[in-house]
């Protein structure tokens, strides 16, 4: 492309010194005019302002993104010659990018897992979100064991398995953490995901009495959060070494914060020879 | 033991002490099973059939440390099993080597994190590091073809017994 615009320039140098009184829109213009737009979009080359007029003319009445096919080239003659008097004729299409259209969380609206739940508990479910293909169900704090036995046992809504549970740290905010939870119906074949924000100081109503996983997945909570779950028949730390202080996933804990305390006690680090 | 030290420091009867010595334990380091994460499974390959570790005497991993000679940290040590490796090194007899295979165990890998310890020489002398993630079997085999160039520098002479279990 460069080539071409050099030969441009050249070529343009040529046409431009004998014709000076032809109108810039008859310029006789050379078939590689298409990358010219290019080269405005590039910085100007010094040989090049005569011939860049005519293309500052025929430049506003077409937007065309900066050329760099030269298929463009058959088009953009008849196109640049007859712009400055004319409307634009489609001939070279402008190729836009398809545009991705964002995921957003939307209302699940008149679902029937939300429904049966707003009438079960009113305003403890206090919202319930579709993202993509995922359900997601937003349970008041307090409320949170008798939806979660509600959705176990209720024989319409058989979430028999938990999948996973965790917990999001939201550092700052007066209701910090939300415990997560991810329910899988095996009946039904359906995967939900319901969430909760708990306080800092407070305590989680644990799961374990209603899904025996949850123990352990509940203990990794609280070996990287500091939640500590009511009804936990065995709450203590499950990979960090027990007398390790600070909860790592915390997002006031430092990634390279080791606990050196601990490490003075248990380890004997030796002097790596330099 | 030191025969006829007084006046040459490596004579001929030192020195092919010293060979057969060094040949012997080179040609039946016998390593312990201590396969931590991904590199173990590198070094299970290499112990399998295609590269073969058994060629090497190397073949037999014990899961005593108090029977093995050798110890390949293979994986990421966490804080919380280098107070084990600690004792397991501790537990093996003298003469022993470390080889830090992978770049986990030689300086921590990716891993500079709350939980996980930045190369395993911070607790047990090293005598060779392989890196690599994992290492190939052939770097295994080269990294314990250099331990075994290592030993044959020991010798039973004592003013020359420095290079004798060498890492600091």
């Amino acid at each position: 492309m460069s080539e071409e615009e050099k030969k441009d320039g050249s070529a343009g140098e040529q046409q431009d010194a004998p014709r000076p009184d032809q109108p810039a829109d008859k310029r006789p213009e050379p078939a590689d005019t298409g990358v010219k737009p290019g080269s405005e979009t590039a910085p100007a080359k010094p040989d090049q302002p005569p011939a860049d007029q005519p293309k500052v003319v025929a430049e506003p009445a077409k937007a065309r993104p900066a050329a760099k096919a030269p298929e463009q080239t058959p088009g953009s003659v008849p196109g640049a010659a007859g712009a400055a008097d004319a409307a634009p004729k489609p001939k070279a299409p402008v190729v836009k990018k398809p545009v991705k259209k964002v995921p957003t969380y939307e209302d699940l609206g008149d679902e029937a897992l939300l429904r049966d739940l707003r009438d079960q508990f009113g305003q403890a479910v206090i919202s319930g979100q579709a993202f993509l293909d995922q359900q997601i169900y937003t349970i008041a704090a307090d409320s949170l064991t008798e939806v979660m036995v509600y959705l176990k046992d209720t024989p319409k809504w058989r979430f028999d398995y938990l999948v996973d549970l965790t917990a999001l740290d939201y550092l700052g905010e007066p209701e910090r953490f939300c415990m997560v939870y991810h329910l899988y119906s095996n009946p039904l074949g359906r995967l939900i995901r319901v969430k909760s924000r708990f306080r800092e100081d407070a305590m989680v109503p644990s799961m374990s009495s209603v899904w025996q996983t949850a123990n352990w997945m509940e203990r990794e909570v609280y070996d990287m959060f500091g939640i500590e779950f009511l009804g936990h028949p065995d709450l203590k730390r499950i990979l960090l070494p027990d007398d390790w202080h600070g909860y790592p996933l915390r997002k006031d804990y430092d990634i390279k914060l080791q606990d050196q305390e601990w490490i003075s006690k248990h380890l004997r680090i030796r002097k790596t020879p330099s | 033991m030191g025969v006829g030290e007084k006046d040459a420091d490596r004579n001929i009867i030192v020195t092919t002490v010293d060979s057969l010595f060094n040949w012997a334990r080179k040609s039946s380091l016998w390593p312990m099973t201590f396969g931590l994460a991904c590199c173990a499974i590198e070094m299970m390959a290499t112990g399998a059939s295609r590269f073969d570790l058994d060629r090497f005497g190397c073949g037999i991993f014990r899961p005593s440390p108090r029977q093995a000679d050798l110890i390949i940290v293979s994986g990421t040590v966490t804080l919380k099993m280098a107070e084990p490796i600690q004792r397991l090194y501790d537990q093996m007899p003298e003469p022993k080597w470390v080889i830090a295979m992978g770049a986990c165990a030689s300086v921590g890998g990716p891993f500079d994190t709350y939980s996980t310890l930045q190369g395993v020489d911070k607790i047990i002398p090293v005598d060779v590091y392989i890196p690599g993630c994992p290492p190939r079997p052939e770097a295994l085999l080269y990294g314990l073809m250099r331990l075994q160039d290592k030993i044959d520098q020991m010798t039973i002479s004592k003013k020359h017994a420095a290079s004798n279990q060498g890492a600091a």
